[in-house]
């Protein structure tokens, strides 16, 4: 336990918060995919963070924050009646993925925030480090 | 556990009291002290703004200067002392479970950052006393 270990862990969360960015990435380019290799349309995926604490004996270690999966949206798909598109079903609607625009915006702007936030923690961290390094100076 | 500058710290302080510069060391004890508290502090902060989107985190802080005024009044020796206890607080703000307050957290961050920088020029203003009492000169 150090000083730099302060650096992970702002690490670890520009790293999650960049992964998510990513994912809100791909959602918002399929946001009209209709045709998948496993079939159907696109759906939407999700991250799931979790919090990286190493219980060490008697004390609480802070480690950071962790993606422990990426999960798909298990909401339906918008289904809009469109009767000429080539993956419009018998009755002529076609399934759209589950990802609204608006939403994915708004995911957008909490994880630009949050990885701002590590950005600040970590020059935070790296300004106290080198107050120390002055201690010794004249 | 003191990091490498608090053990450098402690070296610098024992051999002060081997001088008999028993006051001096006290406020140095005091000063590194609350550097290693306020590194951890730093530590924990990061970890909250890093959990600043993890459902159910529960933020946590360290709550150093009650603990350090008690330890001080209880005249133990600092050195020998184990950082302060991190308290996790119990109370959430979002309905995802999430307890990080960002402008608090955010605030705590910039107070820390200032703390640490006033007490190692404090730190480095005392060390700076011992070398021109015992004539040395700044290199």
């Amino acid at each position: 336990m150090s000083l730099f270990q302060a650096f992970d862990i702002s690490a670890s969360g520009l790293t999650a918060h960049r992964l998510w960015m990513d994912v809100i990435a791909d959602n918002l380019a399929n946001a009209y995919t209709t045709r998948t290799p496993g079939g159907g349309p696109f759906h939407r995926r999700l991250v799931a963070l979790t919090q990286a604490a190493v219980a060490s004996p008697g004390a609480w270690e802070p480690a950071g924050v962790r993606v422990a999966a990426i999960l798909e949206d298990p909401a339906p798909p918008r289904l809009r009646y469109q009767p000429g598109h080539p993956d419009a079903d018998a009755n002529g609607f076609v399934a759209y993925p589950n990802v609204d625009v608006v939403t994915e915006m708004v995911d957008l702007i909490a994880a630009v925030r949050a990885y701002e936030a590590n950005v600040t923690s970590f020059n935070a961290a790296k300004q106290i480090f080198l107050d120390a390094l002055e201690i010794g100076r004249a | 556990m003191p990091g490498a500058g608090s053990l450098l710290l402690v070296r610098v302080s024992s051999l002060l009291t081997g001088l008999g510069v028993v006051a001096l060391t006290t406020a140095v004890d005091a000063l590194a002290y609350g550097l290693a508290a306020l590194s951890l502090r730093q530590r924990v902060l990061a970890q909250n703004i890093a959990n600043i989107n993890t459902p159910g985190y529960r933020p946590a802080e360290v709550p150093f200067a009650a603990y350090l005024r008690s330890l001080l009044a209880s005249g133990a020796p600092l050195r020998e002392q184990p950082l302060p206890p991190v308290h996790v607080d119990a109370a959430f703000l979002r309905s995802d479970g999430n307890g990080v307050d960002v402008d608090a957290v955010m605030a705590a961050l910039a107070e820390n950052t200032l703390l640490f920088r006033a007490t190692a020029q404090e730190l480095g203003a005392q060390l700076r006393r011992v070398r021109t009492a015992i004539g040395v000169t700044a290199p």
